[in-house]
């Protein structure tokens, strides 16, 4: 029985000891860099994803591999970091939940953005070709009768106002402008006579470039917009932010689990020397 | 005094006479090796030399990519659909599966599709590995699933000793996926024009450089550049055209992204293909429908730029992209 007590009191008293270990190996400072690293790789893709938007708004990148390789690198460090702030704190889990929500609102927007972008410049770069094409076209419809030359005179006048207005759009951020030159072309459509075959094509040539151009402008202003609202830079603070704080409480209990390791071991150690003192103590038995 | 001047004065000269002859050295090695001449700044950029990949799972890719087993009733492999000897493509319409099914939509090459940015024509994968998985569970592709795979491969003792070398933790469907993904992305397949965007302006000749330059002077450069030239952007099909009021008869393979979002701006909207090897990828588009290269640039003329060019232009836009078939050998 007495046998049996003794080795209860050993296995509770190895088992608290245990326990304060365990709570001391809680943390990794390891942990605390890695999701740093994963946080600035982060960081460096948002702000390149930006420099690249603007850069290939003004045509200054050739090709969008650019744009696109941000939106890869971003998918792999979040696929790297998945679970690895939870498992600091879950209630972390809520802000990387945002932070990968506005990263996919980011990689679709710029995914929009390149598709706007490529008719955009497509259709800008063509424009005035369409247009030097139309009027050479009216020019040459213009030589049957002085009506008709008035006519074809109007409409080269008209190709060129249409022209002017669509090429500031490039520029300009300008809804106004857009909206007028939305209005001269449904003049311009309705304005349109009976034209020889070749004249007509390059008319409706000329206007579907014109269209496309209004509509992409105002789907890039747009576009703009919405990437300019995607608030990732601040989710990765705010996840950030909310680790640190997570990994310093963390790094807090685990010092004062140390603490009481230390003060535990002090006392078993105490024990187990009085058990010693006790057991090596000299039998005084009675005297003869 | 007068010594340091007149030490100054050799220095000069000795320097005057080492530019001379440096100018001249470098003058016959360029004129002695062109290819050394400088990378060109184009919208489209050169493949890499080198791919850091690891071998073994290459090796093991490459088997998997082969094997039959992956499909249900053992007649299939992912080279049953992608050939490599036949630019990655089977030369169809549309896909067969097993028993003979007939797919919805075109093969699109394996050819260099470690540098598409999404895989699949409407982009629903994010990664190779994740597309890898698509076909085996497809029932109207491979029919099968990893359960029954792992069950076909486990029995072939020689096989599974193959993968414990490469993955001790033996057979997974993520290191199966893995490794026909890195097999994959090792199909990298370089062509006479990245030597010539090396800046070997020898590789292509006066007909093909001025089809480049029409490439990119009537916009099809616009959606077709890059590494890939293609597969790092979605666009709709149809710009300036409606090309599926003109099709008629849409199918849901005609849908394109709107499947994978449902989002109304996504219809029609697909991953712009990889040009690379065009020559060797007929029928061109999703659905197949170009027969030849030429009906393919009469349809993107018409449809997604919107403009008109003389047959002689369109004739030297092929010749450019036939120097973007890959030079080695495709086995």
């Amino acid at each position: 029985m007495k046998t049996l007590l003794r080795g209860v009191v050993f296995a509770v008293l190895a088992a608290g000891l245990w326990l304060l270990y365990r709570e001391t190996l809680g943390v990794d400072p390891a942990q605390r860099e890695q999701i740093a690293f994963i946080l600035n790789d982060l960081r460096q893709i948002d702000a390149q994803w930006d420099v690249h938007v603007l850069r290939s708004k003004t045509g200054l990148d050739k090709n969008y591999d650019p744009l696109t390789r941000p939106q890869v690198a971003a998918l792999q460090v979040l696929e790297s970091s998945g679970g690895k702030l939870a498992a600091v704190d879950y209630r972390l889990s809520d802000s990387e939940a945002k932070l990968k929500e506005a990263l996919l609102a980011k990689i679709d927007l710029v995914d929009r953005f390149k598709a706007q972008n490529a008719i955009l410049r497509n259709s800008l770069r063509f424009v005035p070709l369409a247009a030097e094409d139309l009027k050479t076209k009216a020019r040459e419809a213009g030589d049957a009768t002085p009506a008709k030359r008035a006519e074809m005179a109007a409409l080269v006048e008209s190709v060129d106002q249409v022209l002017i207005d669509t090429l500031k759009l490039e520029t300009a951020r300008d809804a106004e402008l857009n909206g007028s030159l939305r209005r001269r072309v449904t003049k311009l459509v309705e304005r349109r006579g009976d034209y020889p075959k070749a004249l007509g094509e390059s008319f409706d040539t000329f206007l579907n470039h014109v269209a496309t151009i209004s509509a992409q402008k105002e789907r890039e202003d747009e576009l703009l917009e919405q990437l300019g609202r995607v608030a990732l830079a601040e989710r990765i603070e705010a996840v950030d932010r909310g680790f640190m704080s997570a990994f310093d409480r963390l790094l807090g209990k685990r010092d004062s689990f140390r603490l009481m390791l230390y003060a535990y071991a002090g006392f078993l150690l105490a024990l187990v020397a009085f058990l010693l003192g006790r057991g090596s103590r000299p039998e005084t038995g009675p005297a003869a | 005094m007068r010594t340091v001047i007149k030490t100054d004065r050799c220095e000069m000269q000795l320097r005057k006479k080492a530019m001379t002859i440096g100018i001249a050295v470098a003058a016959a090695l360029a004129a002695a090796h062109p290819a050394r001449a400088q990378m060109l700044d184009e919208p489209i950029k050169p493949l890499p030399q080198k791919m850091d990949l690891d071998a073994r799972k290459v090796d093991l890719g490459k088997k998997l990519f082969h094997d039959k087993r992956l499909s249900k009733d053992n007649s299939l492999s992912c080279a049953s659909c992608h050939d490599i000897a036949k630019g990655g493509v089977d030369g169809q319409q549309f896909a067969t599966g097993i028993k003979g099914q007939v797919g919805p939509i075109n093969t699109p090459t394996v050819l260099n599709s470690g540098l598409n940015f999404r895989q699949f024509w409407n982009g629903r994968a994010a990664t190779l590995e994740e597309q890898a998985a698509g076909p085996v569970h497809n029932p109207g592709e491979m029919g099968s699933n990893w359960q029954e795979v792992i069950g076909k491969l486990s029995k072939d003792a020689a096989f599974v000793a193959q993968f414990r070398a490469v993955y001790p933790d033996g057979l997974q469907p993520r290191h199966i996926q893995e490794s026909i993904a890195t097999f994959e992305r090792s199909l990298i397949t370089p062509s006479r024009f990245d030597r010539y965007l090396l800046g070997d302006s020898r590789a292509i000749d006066e007909d093909e450089r001025q089809g480049y330059q029409l490439f990119k002077n009537y916009g099809c450069i616009a959606c077709h550049q890059g590494m890939g030239i293609g597969g790092n952007m979605y666009q709709t099909f149809g710009v300036l055209g409606d090309y599926f009021k003109d099709k008629g008869k849409i199918t849901d393979a005609d849908l394109g992204r709107y499947a994978v979002t449902k989002n109304e701006a996504d219809r029609h909207v697909f991953k712009v293909p990889s040009l690379r090897n065009v020559e060797l990828t007929a029928p061109y588009f999703h659905d197949g429908s170009a027969k030849t290269l030429d009906e393919a640039i009469d349809v993107m003329f018409r449809y997604q730029l919107g403009r008109t060019a003389p047959t002689a232009d369109k004739a030297l836009i092929v010749k450019f992209l036939k120097t973007l078939t890959g030079e080695k050998g495709m086995q």
